[in-house]
């Protein structure tokens, strides 16, 4: 088994009576690109500042890199890159001047002969290397975000920790970063991001967390969650045909395809049954979950919905769907 | 970070200590400065001691405290203002006659040094020194008599020797261990009711004065060394300065009384109030001194101009008393000092009559000042 | 980290606005002394500027009493009001602590770089004023003018020439002036004596004597002993300046909003400036943090005047003590949500 980078045990944070992170217990292993997946208002905010010692826990304990947080997050916080709730910058201050401020704060000395190349690596690598002097208060809103991901990888992180990072960019944008984190994450970095994305989690990670009103109600590898469903996927020119012939089988119809329980043999022998019997095939495979019918299982609506604050029941059976360890 | 933090026990005990560091900073010094002297002395001995401290040198700050709270009259604002307030009061003392009082004001200074040649009074506000020839004894009050050397000597000689003096606990004053001894006044004739006054027991130099009325439970002026040290003063602090650019003038007196006395005494009758007129002052004899006593009352004559300007002022500030005499009379009264204006009807004489004395004494004064010039 | 919370601010357009703002009234006051010489009745108006119409090299010490009630602590309460609660509601203190930046060592550099503000806008208000000072007032040279004129207390022109008849010879000014009231005293006399000053000639004397300097006292002030003056007095108002700017930075720990920490801060001096000058507040008053502020003025008597300034040192260095005592224990423990 790889080593865990973040790895907590009964984390919790309320804030007055209300429960923001309950009871969560959070595994990141080395080498992963591990996406935190859960809608607005779920906590996850909550517990990426917790893990960066910036929120303290009410109760649970956190290691990150192999050292307990918040008591020692002084000693890990060198060697992770993090990106919190949206970019942040100094508005009057071009972007570099932002990002060799930011350098100067950090903890090791005898550094600054090299700052410039430094910066100007970092902005190179987020694309914004042709930026000028202007301000930052003139950025929009996809350049802030490149900068605030420059900044993360100023002090060349083990573990990159991001909130959100793609929000506020274009299509094209979205598709560098992804590539700048695919790019970094085969160099050894760990790659921990929240989102409440589901697109952007299914095009990146390999592993998943997903956190519905402060619990964690699934945590696994991403080709486990998206595993077969044991039903096979049938398209056909005939829909009454096939119905007829596979009768019993079939599970759901919409239109032209049917689901259908999985018989004997698999998918060749369904084939052969179905051409045996004349009817025309367009397509078959094995029918796989999308991660989007996994979370919708598992979750009810969104907390920023009015309904959100109440617990409606919707708390799904951990056997039915995700697979928790 | 160290462990804890986060934790709600962390941020109890960081707090608590704050609230222990403030609770040290605010305690311990009024701790050190509450705490009670130890010294004793036989209240009889200890007055005799500070009726004979006037060759005691010293140099120190003091704070007076006055709570007459007389209203601002023009042309005797130095005075109503002395009596209601804080004054702030630097000393350099090396003889009766070798002294210098500076009165501190956030944006300047007035300062009075007394030489064996006269006094000089340097004013920062008005650039200017004034060479003062002299001062009669009998005058209007002045920053430096609320000194608390000056005040104790000079309101416990006005007490008669069978006034009886109880101790006082001992209190610590600028770092003077010092004795107390109460003074109470028997003399129905004056306002004073007792005087408390803090010296230290060795030399008898008085550090602290409290002047009580008759009837008020709270002392009314309150006298207190912040700073003192016993022995003689820097010699260089005792000269008069001029500043460069300051100009210089000369005058027989700095007092309004000194500056009055100097006319014609014949309006003042050689008895008011049942008290008899002392023998008047060379250089001064329009000044009535009427009794040598705390009960003492002063009559000057005033020219016709200045009464009516005094009248007015005591009028406008709407708290004076109009005295039951025949005339105009007007008082200015608090529980220990009355200041009074009185002028014949036909306005060609008119007195300032004043004293630590109560009401009757002032409305006898007054009767008997229009009477006795009269005839 | 002190370095660079001095670049931040350094590069802050705002740290110089305020500075530039702070020189403004002084020299907006100089020029109208200057064009009309109508200076403020003695023992009224702010410290010293009946005097800077002698000589200009003592409008530092005037410029000093014009900033300090308001404008200076106006200033440093919004420095320090927005020192963390700034950070904070940018979103850039999160990034500060993640870099990392211990949270102690923030607390410190914040107030290492309001410390050098302060010093940076009292010494530009004085170098400013000194300038504006000398160019609109002069400055001359104060000894020489000490020289030429005689001893007041010397053997011949003194006080003893005064004694028992003095009275024709007398210059006094009105009855009941210079005796009984300061507001009669100031325009009777003002101008040299002519029989002081006939050892040398008088209209230089008097001219000389324009533009040079005495202390509170009267004790005439070389350049040196004026400059070492004003530098006591400008770092007594920089260190009277601390304990605004400790309550303005507790409090910006406290809020996210800058303007809340600095309207607190206000708040907090207003009430101090009220009960200090009530007589019923009296056995608070050498607690509050307004106390001893106009002790600098102190510097400038003969001799020198320790008590108010050692108790203000003190005064201050309390209220820094505590008060970042608090900003600690309330800011290393509470959790960065913005």
């Amino acid at each position: 088994m790889t080593r865990l980078v973040i790895e907590t045990r009964g984390l919790t944070k309320r804030y007055g009576g209300r429960a923001a992170v309950d009871d969560v217990d959070l595994h990141v292993a080395e080498g992963a690109r591990y996406g935190f997946l859960g809608p607005n208002g779920s906590g996850k905010t909550t517990m990426v500042r917790m893990l960066l010692g910036l929120v303290y826990a009410t109760r649970g304990e956190i290691s990150v890199l192999g050292r307990p947080v918040p008591s020692r997050v002084a000693e890990v916080l060198p060697e992770i890159g993090a990106m919190v709730e949206g970019p942040a910058a100094y508005p009057h201050l071009s972007g570099r001047a932002n990002l060799a401020l930011l350098d100067a704060s950090g903890p090791r000395r005898g550094r600054a002969g090299r700052r410039r190349e430094r910066v100007e690596e970092v902005l190179e690598r987020v694309g914004l290397g042709a930026v000028d002097r202007r301000p930052v208060r003139t950025y929009s809103l996809g350049m802030r975000q490149r900068l605030g991901l420059a900044g993360a990888l100023l002090n060349r992180p083990r573990l990159l920790v991001l909130d959100e990072p793609t929000n506020g960019l274009d299509p094209h944008g979205i598709r560098e970063v992804r590539d700048l984190l695919v790019t970094l994450n085969a160099a050894g970095t760990t790659v921990f991001l929240s989102s409440h994305l589901l697109a952007e989690i299914e095009a990146l990670c390999t592993d998943v967390g997903v956190v519905d009103r402060g619990r964690l109600v699934l945590e696994d590898a991403l080709d486990a969650v998206r595993g077969p469903t044991g039903r096979l996927v049938v398209r056909t020119p005939d829909p009454e045909a096939a119905a007829r012939v596979l009768g019993r089988a079939v599970a759901e119809r919409h239109g032209d395809t049917l689901v259908v329980d999985a018989a004997p043999g698999g998918p060749p022998a369904l084939a052969r049954h179905l051409v045996e019997h004349g009817v025309p095939l367009d397509g078959l495979a094995e029918q796989r979950r999308s991660l989007e019918d996994v979370v919708v299982a598992l979750t009810g609506p969104g907390s920023d919905t009015a309904r959100g604050a109440r617990r409606n029941g919707a708390r799904p059976d951990p056997t039915s769907g995700g697979i928790r360890r | 970070m160290t462990v804890g933090a986060g934790t709600t026990g962390g941020r109890a005990l960081r707090w608590a200590v704050v609230v222990l560091v403030g609770a040290l900073l605010v305690g311990v010094p009024a701790a050190i400065a509450a705490r009670p002297g130890s010294a004793q002395a036989d209240p009889d001995e200890l007055r005799d001691r500070i009726a004979a401290s006037a060759d005691v040198p010293w140099t120190g700050y003091a704070e007076a405290r006055a709570g007459l709270a007389l209203p601002r009259i023009p042309a005797l604002s130095d005075v109503t203002t002395l009596f209601s307030g804080v004054t702030r009061l630097r000393g350099w003392y090396a003889a009766p006659d070798r002294a210098r009082t500076d009165v501190l004001t956030p944006v300047g200074e007035r300062d009075r040094y007394t030489t064996p040649r006269g006094q000089a009074v340097w004013d920062y506000g008005a650039e200017l020194l004034t060479l003062v020839a002299a001062d009669p004894v009998v005058r209007l009050p002045r920053p430096d008599d609320l000194l608390p050397p000056a005040l104790a000597r000079r309101l416990l000689a006005g007490t008669a020797a069978s006034d009886p003096a109880t101790a006082l606990p001992s209190r610590r004053v600028a770092g003077v261990d010092a004795a107390g001894v109460r003074v109470t006044v028997a003399d129905p004739e004056t306002t004073v009711g007792a005087l408390d006054v803090w010296a230290d027991p060795a030399t008898g130099l008085p550090v602290a004065v409290e002047v009580r009325a008759r009837g008020v439970a709270d002392p009314l002026i309150s006298t207190a060394f912040g700073e003192l040290e016993q022995g003689p003063p820097d010699p260089a602090a005792l000269e008069p300065r001029r500043g460069p650019g300051a100009g210089v003038t000369r005058s027989p007196t700095s007092d309004l009384f000194g500056v009055l006395g100097r006319g014609d005494g014949a309006s003042l009758p050689d008895r008011i109030a049942g008290r008899d007129r002392e023998p008047p002052e060379e250089d001064f004899p329009a000044l009535g001194q009427y009794g040598t006593t705390l009960g003492q009352l002063v009559a000057v004559p005033l020219p016709a101009d200045l009464a009516a300007t005094l009248l007015g002022g005591i009028d406008r500030a709407g708290a004076g008393r109009t005295l039951p005499v025949e005339g105009q009379g007007a008082a200015l009264e608090t529980p220990l000092l009355t200041l009074a204006v009185v002028r014949s009807n036909d306005g060609g004489r008119a007195w300032v009559l004043a004293g630590l004395v109560p009401d009757a004494a002032i409305d006898a004064g007054a009767a008997d000042l229009l009477a006795g010039g009269a005839a | 980290m002190i370095g660079v919370e001095l670049v931040k601010l350094a590069r802050r357009p705002r740290t110089w606005a305020t500075i530039g703002l702070l020189c403004l009234l002084p020299t907006v006051v100089a020029v109208f002394l200057a064009t009309t010489r109508i200076s403020p009745p003695p023992g009224q108006g702010a410290a010293f500027l009946s005097a800077v119409l002698q000589s200009g090299s003592l409008y530092p010490a005037a410029a000093l009493a014009l900033v300090l009630p308001i404008f200076l602590p106006v200033a440093v309460a919004v420095v320090a009001g927005d020192a963390v609660a700034g950070e904070s509601s940018q979103g850039t203190l999160r990034y500060l602590l993640v870099r990392p930046v211990r949270r102690t060592a923030l607390l410190g550099a914040k107030l290492v770089a309001i410390v050098v503000f302060v010093l940076g806008a009292v010494l530009s208000v004085a170098g400013t004023s000194y300038v504006v000072g000398v160019s609109l007032f002069g400055a001359g040279d104060p000894v020489a003018v000490v020289r030429a004129l005689p001893e007041v207390t010397g053997d011949d022109g003194g006080v003893a020439g005064t004694a028992p008849a003095g009275g024709p010879q007398s210059t006094s000014g009105p009855a009941g002036g210079q005796v009984g009231g300061s507001d009669a005293s100031s325009s009777g006399g003002g101008q040299p004596d002519a029989r002081d000053s006939s050892a040398v000639d008088p209209e230089a004397a008097r001219e000389r004597a324009q533009s040079s300097v005495s202390s509170l006292s009267g004790e005439a002030l070389s350049p040196a002993d004026l400059a070492a003056r004003l530098l006591g007095a400008m770092g007594y108002v920089v260190v009277s300046m601390l304990g605004v700017a400790a309550i303005a930075l507790f409090l910006s720990t406290v809020t996210t909003s800058s303007l809340g920490a600095t309207l607190g801060a206000l708040a907090a001096l207003i009430t101090s400036q009220v009960l200090v000058s009530l007589d019923a507040a009296s056995s608070v008053t050498p607690y509050l943090p307004t106390r001893y502020w106009l002790a600098w003025i102190d510097f400038f008597r003969d001799p020198i005047f320790l008590r108010d300034i050692t108790a203000g040192l003190w005064l201050q260095a309390g209220y820094v003590v505590v008060l970042m005592l608090a900003a600690w224990a309330n800011f290393t423990t509470k959790d960065v949500t913005s």
